[in-house]
């Protein structure tokens, strides 16, 4: 039988197909900068440029691991390798058009990166990995179409400002003052944990307004309104609802029917089971 | 009650088969002996710290509980003696120095008389460490003829009390009686667990359950991964009957559950037709979404679900053709995600996450509900915040089934996590070897209980003919 193709997310609208290209890693996400490894490495704030990676435990080559199959089908990561300590990544994303999102940040990695541990939490998402497993994701987050300067920013603690007002160049509100703009360019000033930088770090310019609205993948008001009141103010049904609305609503009748009775998510029985439902509500 | 026929074949941990044909009623808890064995040994095994009863009589500090002094000016004149670093700090009471390690050899045997209801019934007193530990395990009879589990521990603490006031009646008084039994019970009856006891099951007080069902599920995870010796698929499987005893216990798998559970129980825990191997094999060096990819294929290969229909942009949404039969590869899949993700970093601390994104990606990928028809996610994402820091939080090993966060799944979430556990190269603070040393000791060396998807497949063979 041919290899399985997935398919990630629904392609029917320009938000998820948006998703959908993120999440896939077959989709090469286009470099829109490069940030110099002194400047990079003193945002992220962990490490001096040019010091040794600090390690938890001994390389695997000394530790000498069990015997054991599961080990030898899966390959440690290089930081795993030379034991690394877990260092941690913290991200905040602005509900204004942003071209990622946080829960769209695990999903992604967890297609695109091996050794991850990820978690979402209100406009934040956090990674833990290696330490320099994560430096290689964090090029990946700062440098790539996945960012943009003024509305993605890294973060290690204080994150809140997801959801607060743009400032009037655009920029994402900080507590903490670590980015500002300089003409058109953003400069970060402060490393993540908010420390002062002897040399700030400029990290180029953002894309325009017009082009974040078609990067954008949070389903808005602005852009997409049918798919918040088709489910809330003017219940329709399945058939007429965009794709991702479909999805939600046949996933969760699922999660309930199934946790009634496990055969009841059978086609058949789903479909008898329907019936008894109140048909104007959906 | 109608027998689970349907047949399934149960590899081991390389790949190769163990025996084939079996029918899923074999492996459930209610027929498999080597099951109920296991479960029996976890029952009736005790741990006596002798050495520890030693020092709690030498110091006074019984029962691991200190009385703590402000800082006085004449306090190193006080009768004090000394703290854990150097400085008073405990009130001392009453002490003996009673020679309870030197004299093992006469404990063991007199204890073992005690606790022997016939002549050669299995009663065990082995001992361990020199003198400083005893590995008990009371006879069948003085065990079960209750309709409780704590028996063991009890009977095993009140013979070592008793012994200690007779054996050493020329040492300790009448008076000693009371710190005798404390140094051996713990603080219980003043607690309602056996705290800082040196007599210690592997189970907890029944009392210090979730609820009715639960005493299996109480194991810690970084124990079930010192007696498997870290060995990945052999923890899982362990964990995997612990929590299948436990469902049977707890009145999961009864009806509409029975195939629902034991299906879980064979393909997650038992590595039935080679699902969690194949897919680790497939994905080693890939991610946990490679997994996703491959557990629907192979789905798919094997007819367990079929496209119902086609979207507009080209979206599938897939249906289960045998929805019991989906859940199980939904939680073979969550495992072997596991396996691929945290062995990648051989650190356990993501389980929680790729737990929750793998099935998170498979419903959005199939529109079909994930492991546990939600469950999973649920869990998943309360597991990832309840292990790390800001929830107070230890890391995935010191987890169990009995635990707010994880009692809620149907049996396939510690497995998981005992996976992620068993292949962490150190990065936990509180690892197996920090927490499970004397545990791995003991069990491990019990081929039963080491490497239980043999034992399991080949007691299951035994008895495939009665189905």
């Amino acid at each position: 039988m041919a290899k399985y193709e997935r398919q990630y997310y629904n392609k029917g609208d320009q938000i998820s197909r948006n998703r959908q290209r993120i999440m896939d890693p077959k989709t090469k996400l286009e470099k829109l900068r490069t940030i110099p490894d002194e400047g990079f490495l003193s945002i992220l704030g962990h490490r001096n440029f040019g010091e040794a990676y600090k390690a938890v435990h001994p390389p695997l080559s000394e530790l000498g691991e069990p015997e054991d199959p599961m080990r030898d089908l899966v390959p440690p990561t290089e930081g795993a390798k030379a034991g690394d300590k877990m260092d941690t990544l913290v991200m905040t994303d602005s509900v204004y058009d942003s071209p990622i999102a946080v829960y769209l940040r695990a999903w992604m990695l967890h297609n695109r990166a091996r050794g991850l541990d990820t978690g979402c939490y209100s406009g934040r998402n956090t990674i833990e990995m290696r330490a320099r497993d994560l430096e290689d994701i964090g090029r990946l987050l700062l440098e790539t179409e996945v960012c943009d300067v003024r509305r993605n920013h890294l973060r290690q603690m204080t994150c809140t400002g997801h959801s607060c007002r743009l400032d009037q160049d655009g920029l994402m509100f900080d507590a903490m003052r670590r980015t500002k703009m300089e003409g058109t360019d953003v400069v970060y000033v402060k490393s993540g944990f908010g420390i002062s930088l002897d040399k700030p770090v400029n990290i180029g310019k953002g894309v325009s307004d017009e082009e974040l609205k078609k990067r954008s993948s949070i389903y808005r008001y602005d852009n997409i309104p049918n798919l918040l009141l088709e489910d809330v103010v003017d219940p329709k049904p399945d058939e007429k609802v965009s794709e991702t609305t479909q999805w939600g609503r046949r996933i969760m009748r699922q999660r309930l029917y199934g946790n009634l009775n496990p055969e009841l998510i059978k086609e058949d029985a789903y479909e008898n089971l329907e019936q008894l439902e109140l048909k104007p509500r959906y | 009650m109608a027998y689970l026929t349907e047949k399934i074949d149960l590899y081991n941990d390389r790949g190769q088969v163990i025996e084939s044909g079996i029918p899923l009623e074999a492996i459930t808890p209610v027929q498999n002996p080597a099951v109920r064995e296991i479960a029996d040994t976890f029952k009736r095994s005790i741990a006596v710290n002798l050495a520890g009863a030693q020092k709690a009589l030498s110091t006074g500090h019984y029962a691991n509980e200190y009385i703590h002094l402000p800082d006085i000016p004449n306090k190193a004149d006080l009768p004090i003696k000394s703290g854990p670093y150097g400085k008073p700090k405990a009130v001392r009471t009453r002490t003996w120095d009673v020679p309870l390690v030197d004299n093992a050899d006469k404990l063991a045997a007199k204890l073992k008389d005690k606790l022997q209801v016939d002549a050669d019934d299995g009663t065990v007193v082995n001992i361990m460490k020199k003198g400083a530990m005893f590995y008990v395990k009371p006879s069948q009879k003085l065990c079960t003829s209750g309709i409780e589990y704590t028996g063991a521990l009890t009977a095993t603490a009140q013979a070592m009390t008793d012994l200690v006031m007779e054996e050493f009646d020329d040492i300790l008084d009448f008076h000693a009686a009371p710190l005798v039994h404390t140094s051996f019970y713990g603080r219980y009856p003043s607690t309602y667990e056996f705290m800082g006891g040196n007599v210690i099951s592997l189970l907890a007080a029944s009392c210090a359950n979730e609820g009715p069902g639960f005493s299996l599920r109480n194991l810690m995870v970084n124990h079930i991964v010192a007696i498997t010796q870290r060995r990945t698929m052999e923890s899982m499987a362990l964990s995997s009957t612990l929590e299948a005893i436990s469902h049977l216990e707890m009145g999961d798998a009864i009806g509409r559950w029975r195939r629902w559970q034991s299906l879980v129980y064979a393909y997650q825990g038992l590595n039935a037709n080679n699902i969690v191997y194949d897919l680790v094999k497939e994905c080693g060096s890939g991610t946990t979404g490679d997994v996703v990819g491959a557990l629907v294929g192979r789905a798919l290969e094997d007819k367990v679900i079929k496209v119902l229909k086609t979207l507009p942009s080209g979206f599938k949404f897939y249906t289960a053709l045998d929805p019991s039969l989906w859940n199980a590869y939904a939680c073979a899949g969550t495992s072997a995600a596991v396996i691929v993700n945290q062995g990648a970093a051989r650190a356990a601390q993501g389980a929680g996450s790729t737990i929750l994104y793998f099935n998170d990606m498979l419903d959005h990928e199939t529109g079909l509900p994930s492991a546990g028809y939600g469950d999973a996610v649920g869990n998943g994402i309360a597991l990832s915040f309840f292990s790390h820091s800001i929830y107070g939080g230890g890391s995935p090993g010191v987890f169990h089934g009995n635990h707010i966060v994880t009692r809620h799944s149907k049996g396939f979430l510690i497995p998981a996590l005992t996976a992620a556990v068993a292949l962490d190269a150190g990065t936990a603070v509180y690892g197996p070897e920090a927490t499970s040393g004397l545990v791995g000791d003991i069990f491990g060396g019990i081929d039963l209980i080491r490497e239980p998807m043999e034992s399991v497949a080949k007691s299951a063979a035994g008895i495939k003919d009665k189905f």
